[in-house]
C-alpha cells in the first residue's frame, strides 16, 4: 500500500476523538475565559477575571494546594511501598509469586467505590484501626481518620498501589540475577548487597511509577469524596460543586484548566526525566544492569 | 538456618573468595524476616477492605466490622434500581468496550505496518486521553451536551451520551494493548499470505486478527473494568436517579450507611473477583496485566 492510503484507515478513530475530545476541551478552555452571568449562564469576554478571582482568594486557592500536597505524598509513600512488594514477586519462588500477584491485581479489580466503602467502616471513629490504636495505647483518644487528610491519604495509596507495583516489576527485573550472585558468593550481606547494587541500579526507574500515582492522584475524585467526608477539598470535588452544584460553569472550568495544567506538568516532567535517561544510557554505551557471562 | 550462598570456586591466583561471615548469616537472616514481615503487612494491606466489605454485608441493621448481628437481611434489602444500575454500568462498560475496539483496530493497523509521514505525532495524538484526567474529561463533554442542546441533538443524561464518554475512557487502554501486540507479531506470517496471494483485507483478516487474539480478550477485559469502575465522567453524563453502579453507590453512601449498601458492594466484589480469578486461570493474570 502507498502512503497516502493509511490515512483514511485512522479516519474514523481519529474523527472520533476530535469530536468527542479535542473538541470538547477546546470549548472548556473558551469558557474559562467568558464571563459568569448567573446560574449555568455566561458569555462575553475574554476576561482573566475567573482566574484571578481563583489564584487570589486564599479559600479558592486552598482546592490546588490541597491537591499538590496530596499528590506528592500519597505518590512517596505509594513508591515507598511498592518497592519491597515489587521485589518480592520478582525473587520469589514461581508459586508464590503468582499467588502475590493475584492479590495485588485482584485489588486493582475491586471498583474504587466499594474499596473506599470498606475503608469508611475501618477507618471510623470506632473503627477497627482506632479500636487497634487504643488497644495498643499508641493513642489515648480515637484520632480522626474518616473525613481526614489522612483518611484520604491511605484510600489513595491503597488504591494506587497496583498501578506502581505493575510498573516498577520490570525495573526489578531489569536487575540481572547473576550481579546478585556475584555479591553474596564476594561475601556481601543481603542488606549490603540491597544498598550497593539493588537499590542504585533501580532508584531512577522508580520516577516514571512515582509520577504516575501523582497524577492519577491528582486527578481523582471517588475516594477523596467518600473518606474525605467534605472535609478534604481537592480540585475533583471542587468542580463538581461549582458545575454540578453551584453552576458557576466558568469557574468550574477554571479548576478544571488548573488540573489539567497540573497533570500535564507531570507528565511533561516524566518525559522529559525518561529522554535524559535514554540519552545518558546512549552516552554510556550497553547499560550497567546487563551481565554477559 | 538460611542456606548460605557457595563461594564460586577460585580460578586463578589472584581471586580473592571472602567466605561469608557468621555475623553476615544472622544479618541476612534478621533482613530476609524483616522483609517477609513487611511483604506480608503490604498484603494484609491491600487485602483488609475486601475482606471488610464482604463481612460488613452480613450486619443484620448497623454497619460495622467486625458485625454484630449476623444476617442475610442486608441482601434481600438491596432495592431494585441497584440492580438496574448494575445493569447499566455492565451494558454501558460492554458496548463501550466494543465500539472503542472497532475503532481502535483499524488505527493499530495503521499506526505499525503504515508507512506515513508524522507517525509519532499521530500516536502521541490518539494516546492523549490518557493525560488528561477523567473529570476533566466528563465536564468537557457536559458543556459540549449542553451546547449540543438548542441544535436538537439530546444527548444530555441519555445512554448514547454516557456510552460516548466511556468509549472516550477506554479507548487509550485498548490501543495501547493492540499496538504492542500488532508489533510484537512476526511480519513474515503477514507477508506469506501475501506471497500466497491473498489482499490486504483477507490478510488482516485471516493472519493477523487471529494472531492478536490474547490481547484483544486482555484489553477487552481491561477497558471493561476501567469502564465499570468509573465515576469521574458519569458523573457528569448521567442523572442523580439514572446514574451507573459506582454513583449510585457514592450517592447513597453520601445520604447514609446502611447493610444494604455492603450487601450490593459484596456482590460487586464477588464478581470482580470471579472475573479476576478466571482471567488468571485462562491466561494468567500476568501475561494480560503486562503492558507490552
Amino acid at each position: 500500500m502507498n502512503t497516502r492510503r493509511w490515512y483514511p484507515v485512522l479516519l474514523p478513530a481519529a474523527l472520533f476523538l476530535i469530536v468527542f475530545f479535542v473538541w470538547p476541551e477546546v470549548q472548556f478552555l473558551r469558557l474559562s475565559f467568558e464571563e459568569y452571568q448567573g446560574q449555568a449562564r455566561s458569555g462575553g469576554g475574554p476576561t482573566l477575571r475567573n482566574y484571578t478571582d481563583v489564584l487570589s482568594d486564599p479559600f479558592l486557592r486552598k482546592g490546588i494546594l490541597t491537591t499538590l500536597r496530596l499528590s506528592a505524598i500519597v505518590a512517596v509513600i505509594t513508591a515507598l511501598v511498592s518497592y519491597p512488594l515489587a521485589i518480592a514477586i520478582v525473587r520469589a519462588g514461581p508459586r508464590l509469586a503468582r499467588a502475590m500477584f493475584v492479590i495485588v491485581v485482584s485489588s486493582m479489580f475491586m471498583s474504587g467505590v466499594v474499596r473506599a466503602l470498606g475503608w469508611r467502616v475501618l477507618l471510623g471513629d470506632s473503627g477497627m484501626v482506632n479500636d487497634v490504636l487504643l488497644a495498643l495505647h499508641v493513642v489515648d483518644t480515637p484520632v480522626t481518620l474518616y473525613g481526614s487528610f489522612t483518611g484520604v491519604t491511605i484510600g489513595m495509596v491503597h488504591l494506587l498501589i497496583p498501578y506502581a507495583v505493575l510498573g516498577i516489576i520490570p525495573i526489578v527485573e531489569s536487575v540481572s540475577p547473576q550481579l546478585l550472585q556475584a555479591s553474596y558468593g564476594m561475601g556481601a550481606s543481603r542488606p549490603y548487597t540491597f544498598f550497593r547494587v539493588t537499590l542504585p541500579i533501580t532508584a531512577r526507574g522508580l520516577i516514571a511509577p512515582l509520577l504516575l500515582v501523582f497524577a492519577l492522584t491528582a486527578g481523582a475524585f471517588t475516594t477523596p469524596t467518600l473518606l474525605g467526608g467534605g472535609r478534604v477539598g481537592v480540585l475533583s470535588i471542587y468542580i463538581r460543586e461549582q458545575t454540578l452544584m453551584l453552576l458557576n460553569y466558568p469557574r468550574g472550568a477554571v479548576y478544571a484548566a488548573i488540573l489539567l495544567v497540573l497533570v500535564f506538568a507531570v507528565f511533561l516532567a516524566g518525559f522529559l526525566a525518561s529522554g535524559r535517561r535514554a540519552r545518558r544510557a546512549k552516552r554510556r554505551g550497553p547499560a550497567a544492569t546487563e551481565v554477559t557471562p | 538456618m538460611t542456606t548460605v550462598m557457595q563461594a564460586p570456586p577460585a580460578t586463578g591466583d589472584t581471586a580473592v573468595v571472602v567466605p561469608p561471615s557468621r555475623s553476615s548469616a544472622r544479618l541476612d537472616r534478621i533482613w530476609r524476616i524483616g522483609f517477609g514481615v513487611i511483604v506480608a503487612a503490604l498484603l494484609l494491606f491491600l487485602l483488609a477492605p475486601l475482606v471488610v466489605v464482604i463481612l460488613t454485608a452480613f450486619n443484620d441493621r448497623l454497619v460495622a466490622f467486625p458485625p454484630q448481628g449476623w444476617s442475610l437481611e442486608s441482601f434481600r434489602n438491596v432495592p431494585g434500581y441497584m440492580f438496574e444500575a448494575l445493569w447499566l454500568s455492565v451494558r454501558v462498560a460492554a458496548l463501550a468496550t466494543v465500539i472503542a475496539m472497532l475503532l481502535a483496530f483499524p488505527a493499530t493497523i495503521a499506526l505499525v505496518r503504515g508507512e506515513m509521514r508524522g507517525k509519532a505525532a499521530l500516536l502521541a495524538f490518539f494516546q492523549s486521553p490518557l493525560q488528561v484526567p477523567a473529570i476533566v474529561q466528563g465536564l468537557a463533554l457536559y458543556q459540549l451536551y449542553i451546547a449540543l442542546n438548542p441544535w436538537g441533538v439530546a444527548l444530555r443524561g441519555s445512554f448514547t451520551g454516557l456510552l460516548i464518554g466511556h468509549v472516550i475512557l477506554v479507548f487509550p487502554f485498548i490501543l495501547n494493548a493492540m499496538l504492542g501486540r500488532v508489533a510484537a507479531i512476526d511480519t513474515n506470517l503477514e507477508l506469506a499470505s501475501y506471497g500466497l496471494g491473498a489482499g490486504f483485507l483477507r490478510t488482516t483478516w485471516l493472519v493477523t486478527l487471529p494472531l492478536m487474539r490474547p490481547a484483544l480478550i486482555a484489553a477487552g477485559f481491561l477497558a471493561f473494568l476501567v469502564s465499570f469502575d468509573d465515576t469521574s465522567i458519569s458523573l457528569f453524563l448521567t442523572q442523580v436517579g439514572g446514574a451507573t453502579l459506582p454513583l449510585t453507590l457514592l450517592y447513597t453512601s453520601e445520604q447514609a450507611l446502611s447493610p444494604m449498601l455492603y450487601a450490593m458492594s459484596a456482590i460487586v466484589v464477588v464478581f470482580s473477583l470471579v472475573l479476576a480469578l478466571v482471567v488468571d486461570r485462562v491466561f494468567g493474570l500476568r501475561t494480560v496485566m503486562s503492558r507490552d
